[in-house]
């Protein structure tokens, strides 16, 4: 009997260690690291905000890339920081006025963290830009 | 002795078949199951797993749009109810991550709900309004409609839209109908900031007169669905103000209201007291200002500083806040006296309810008392 409880001291943490990782793995936090476009490394990547939002929605880029706004809609947008409609998280980020279609905004992000951002004129547009070390 | 509890515990399993794959892979089948029934059939224990998986990630920004993915989430498998429900989930555990207060927070739940739901499905009966959409002083519907209303500012839309809720069964779809007209006034006037040429901006009437017109223009609506509709339009222009947008230089709310013609004052400073109390927690500031100005000014400032106080909900501390704003009140204009406390009463009745909390009408003065028991009834 002893020895029939050791292997079973054995065998529930495996299944509860198991089951951890299916439920992490079905309810990843993030919505998949895969959606994160790779940008490391270039000094410059644009970002379109199309009719189905931010193209690419989530990127990767390294410290000191300049990002470039442009828009496929027509109306004008005002890519900035987050929150709404504050933008104080990172001041810097935000045209302080709209950006007309046919018309770019470019920004150089110099300060490494995750800096969610978001169309001030229609804010269920939402991006989300990962600043990596050099 | 120590392990015996371990031994008794399990000696159960014992009574399992003898083969020990066969134990195994039961162990494993009853494991799994259990995470399929965390995920698929009990939305709240997937919604919880999933907010608490966003405080593992190391960086504030990540772990705030964590929270709204898992919001998203549950918005797209569940609708609207679990997504506010998880809302409200969130909005305890991560309380001080979110960045901004209740209300705001809310509103993006709203802005996210318009675009993911509302764009593919304008349909207003296929969407599960609850009672608990109205938290945090209808922040949620500020979003929702504000965005609804302005990709579309038409005033038969903002009447056809409003009206299915003011013309539903319940009570609390009545009252979203009158945040229904406030938040069709900020869609407005950032529908007309869109076509606002650069020469105009940081004139007034540019941004205000276009959107007060269609407020005007919307058929059979009562008086006071009206000055929602336009309140919402001078709350987004005394944002504006406040953040420099269009050519606007910062401005404290009530200067923000002087700006604009004598006619609109009114409408604006109802505004201002709300966004200055609400912001503030407090009436001080906002009544500093209110308790010099002009009669009709100041009788609109006593109407909506308790709304303001109110806003992020009805708690020991805001009740109290409001009962010694209609004291100051009476200190120095004692004929606004029962004015001020019919305004705490109706903003008791307006404001979304914490079902743990019930104001104690004992805190009225005595002549008043009735104001409040009929609120709270």
């Amino acid at each position: 009997m002893k020895k029939s409880i050791h292997l079973w001291v054995f065998i529930l943490p495996v299944a509860t260690v198991l089951a951890g990782i299916a439920l992490y793995l079905l309810y990843t936090p993030l919505g998949a690291n895969e959606d994160i476009v790779d940008g490391l490394g270039q000094a410059n990547v644009t970002v379109v905000l199309t009719d189905e939002g931010f193209v690419p929605q989530h990127i990767r880029i390294t410290k000191g890339t300049t990002v470039t706004f442009t828009t496929t809609r027509e109306n004008a947008f005002w890519p900035a920081s987050n929150p709404h409609p504050s933008h104080f998280i990172y001041e810097g980020f935000d045209p302080k006025e709209p950006v007309e279609p046919g018309d770019s905004w470019s920004y150089t992000f110099e300060r490494v963290g995750v800096w969610a951002y978001h169309d001030h004129i229609r804010s269920y547009f939402i991006g989300v830009i990962y600043v990596e070390p050099e | 002795m120590r392990y015996r509890f371990v031994y008794m515990s399990l000696k159960p399993l014992a009574l399992l078949p003898a083969s020990w794959t066969l134990r195994a892979l039961i162990v494993v089948a009853l494991a799994v199951s259990a995470v399929i029934f965390i995920y698929f059939v009990s939305p709240d224990m997937r919604a919880v797993a999933g907010l608490r998986l966003c405080g593992v990630l190391s960086k504030h920004s990540q772990q705030v749009e964590c929270v709204y993915k898992v919001i998203q989430k549950e918005l797209h498998r569940g609708g609207l109810a679990p997504a506010v429900a998880t809302f409200s989930r969130a909005n305890t555990m991560y309380r001080n991550t979110l960045d901004v207060d209740c209300h705001a927070a809310i509103h993006r739940v709203g802005d996210m709900a318009y675009y993911d739901l509302l764009t593919n499905d304008p349909d207003l009966s296929h969407y599960d309004f609850t009672p608990q959409t109205t938290m945090c002083g209808e922040g949620f519907y500020h979003g929702f409609f504000e965005h609804l209303i302005q990709d579309d500012p038409r005033p038969e839309r903002i009447l056809a839209t409003c009206n299915y809720f003011k013309h539903a069964e319940s009570a609390y779809m009545n009252k979203i109908s009158i945040t229904c007209f406030h938040a069709a006034g900020h869609g407005l006037i950032r529908a007309n900031a869109e076509q606002v040429p650069r020469a105009l901006w940081g004139n007034p009437a540019s941004f205000v007169d276009p959107a007060l017109r269609v407020c005007d223009l919307i058929e059979g609506v009562t008086a006071n669905e009206l000055v929602l509709c336009k309140t919402g339009v001078m709350s987004i222009f005394i944002q504006m103000n406040s953040f420099e947008n269009y050519g606007f230089s910062r401005k404290s709310s009530f200067d923000t209201c002087d700006m604009l013609v004598s006619s609109q004052r009114e409408t604006c400073y109802r505004m201002a007291a709300l966004m200055v109390s609400q912001r503030d927690d407090d009436y001080k500031r906002a009544w500093s200002t209110c308790s010099s100005a002009a009669p009709v000014l100041r009788r609109a400032c006593i109407a909506y500083i308790p709304i303001g106080l109110f806003t992020n909900g009805i708690h020991p501390r805001s009740y109290q806040s409001a009962l010694d704003f209609c004291s100051a009140v009476a200190t120095t204009h004692a004929e606004q006296k029962r004015f001020c406390y019919e305004k705490v009463g109706q903003a008791l009745i307006a404001q979304y309810r914490d079902p743990l909390y019930t104001p104690d009408c004992d805190l009225f003065p005595e002549e008043y008392r009735d104001i409040c028991t009929s609120s709270t009834r």
